[in-house]
């Protein structure tokens, strides 16, 4: 269908788009458009106002600090994917944007407004919580941070206040080995299930473990008791299924048209074990 | 700041297919409807309207993206080229002859954005393998075909450009025939 009418303005800098945001409470932030644009031909959602942030260059950038990267909301996941930046510092963050939609998606859709969405089946949200990122808001009331175990409480549910903009995320290094792996009906689709799994081994046991998973429940999850289980020990065929077997252990999974709860476990078992097995193979 | 009301009309300037146009339009109107109706580009088709079928699918700053998840006013400053620019609108560019040798399409509805999407990538990549091509594609649906035609036109037109050592010329074809 058509957009519903709404009004619309295009800010050339941050203030400008946090006042305009506070003057209507029915605004909402435009950023690349490919969710919200969507929602509103869907009316699923129908803003009174759309401030595209667009025109702030700020949002698009992306900068390397000694110990983190910080990405820019508004860089384009076709910008990210094209990072030589985030190839390196972040292969996990390169592996699942494969998985983002389409080419003519990925040129419009941006990082920000993935994680700001926060739908349940996108990847961004998995990627910037298995990696620990920091979410960087800003608003009438200042700029704050939050973690992201703190961000996303379910789905299109997110920590941020009305009147605020996601500016950027703020991802430290990681020393970990990571595997992505999802299943999606068709190419491009959202998720069913996905899993992102990080080890590091020293002396051929695993020293270190982050196991997150995403689509599953309404927002990712992290699967603290497999994570424990597999520290201090050696990633073989039987350590593997077991851990893959406790990650979706006691998760309430969500049921929608395209899978049932029991079937979204049985694949996160699956997805983490390949994952896991990618890992312990070298096989990425 | 650029800034409208849900009843204002907005004035875009962008340069289409070549040329430098104005339009005005209403902020909730698609990027595609305001080529087709402000500029008469019917080569734009529109869909299913939410980003899905890639249909509307055009070039904007030599970038595929879909029409119908981009509003009008957010062309302003912008370069778009939609289906009317290849071949210089007059004749078959080269790779929709190839489209036609390999009847890689029957109703059509699909083609334009398919052609953009096929335009992108050998710009990027003139020599892509089938693999690409059709990963690529994977944006489009086509109801008609069952795609392996169109695989095989790209390729076609690919293998063509190579043998010839020619880059993609979105004006090709002019001269032709």
């Amino acid at each position: 269908m058509k957009f519903p009418a709404f009004s619309y303005a295009c800010p050339t800098s941050l203030a400008e788009a946090i006042e305009l945001l506070n003057d209507d409470e029915d605004s909402r932030p435009l950023a690349g458009g490919q969710s919200l644009l969507p929602m509103m031909a869907l009316r699923v959602a129908a803003p009174r106002m759309l401030v595209d942030l667009g025109n702030i260059e700020a949002l698009r950038q992306s900068v390397v600090l000694p110990d983190s990267m910080r990405i820019g909301a508004m860089a384009t996941h076709a910008m990210n994917a094209a990072s030589f930046d985030i190839w390196m510092h972040f292969p996990l963050m390169a592996q699942a944007l494969h998985h983002v939609a389409h080419q003519a998606v990925r040129n419009r859709g941006t990082f920000g407004g993935s994680i700001a969405h926060a739908d349940a089946g996108a990847e961004m949200p998995l990627v910037v919580s298995a990696l620990d990122g920091v979410l960087l808001l800003d608003g009438q009331s200042g700029q704050r941070t939050l973690p992201a175990s703190e961000f996303f409480q379910g789905h299109y549910t997110t920590a941020i206040e009305p009147g605020e903009i996601l500016t950027g995320v703020e991802i430290p290094f990681s020393d970990m080995d990571w595997a992505f792996e999802e299943l999606s009906r068709r190419p491009g689709d959202l998720a069913i299930a996905m899993v992102a799994a990080g080890v590091s081994v020293e002396d051929g046991v695993c020293s270190q473990a982050r196991l997150m998973l995403g689509g599953i429940s309404d927002h990712p999850i992290r699967a603290v008791e497999a994570e424990t289980y597999l520290i201090g020990r050696e990633l073989t065929p039987n350590v593997i299924r077991a851990a893959a077997g406790m990650s979706a252990a006691g998760i309430h999974a969500r049921s929608d048209t395209h899978a049932s709860a029991d079937f979204r476990l049985s694949l996160a078992t699956t997805l983490m074990r390949r994952a896991l097995t990618q890992l312990a193979t070298g096989a990425i | 700041m650029r800034r409208a009301d849900e009843d204002q009309k907005m004035g875009v300037v962008a340069t289409v297919n070549g040329r430098e146009r104005r339009f005005e339009v209403l902020p909730r109107v698609s990027l595609a409807d305001s080529l087709r109706e402000e500029l008469g580009l019917y080569g734009v088709r529109v869909g299913c309207e939410h980003g899905v079928c890639g249909a509307c699918t055009i070039i904007v700053d030599d970038l595929p993206v879909r029409s119908c998840l981009m509003l009008g006013v957010q062309a302003d400053g912008k370069t778009i080229r939609t289906v009317e620019s290849l071949g210089g609108g007059k004749e078959l560019h080269p790779l929709q002859q190839a489209f036609q040798r390999h009847h890689a399409l029957q109703c059509g509805f699909c083609t334009s954005g398919i052609l953009a999407t096929a335009q992108a990538l050998l710009e990027e990549n003139p020599c892509p393998t089938r693999d690409e091509v059709r990963e690529v594609l994977s944006g489009n649906i086509c109801r008609c075909t069952g795609y392996q035609t169109i695989v095989d036109a790209i390729m076609d037109y690919a293998a063509c450009a190579q043998a010839n050592d020619t880059a993609f010329d979105a004006g090709a074809g002019e001269s032709a025939t």
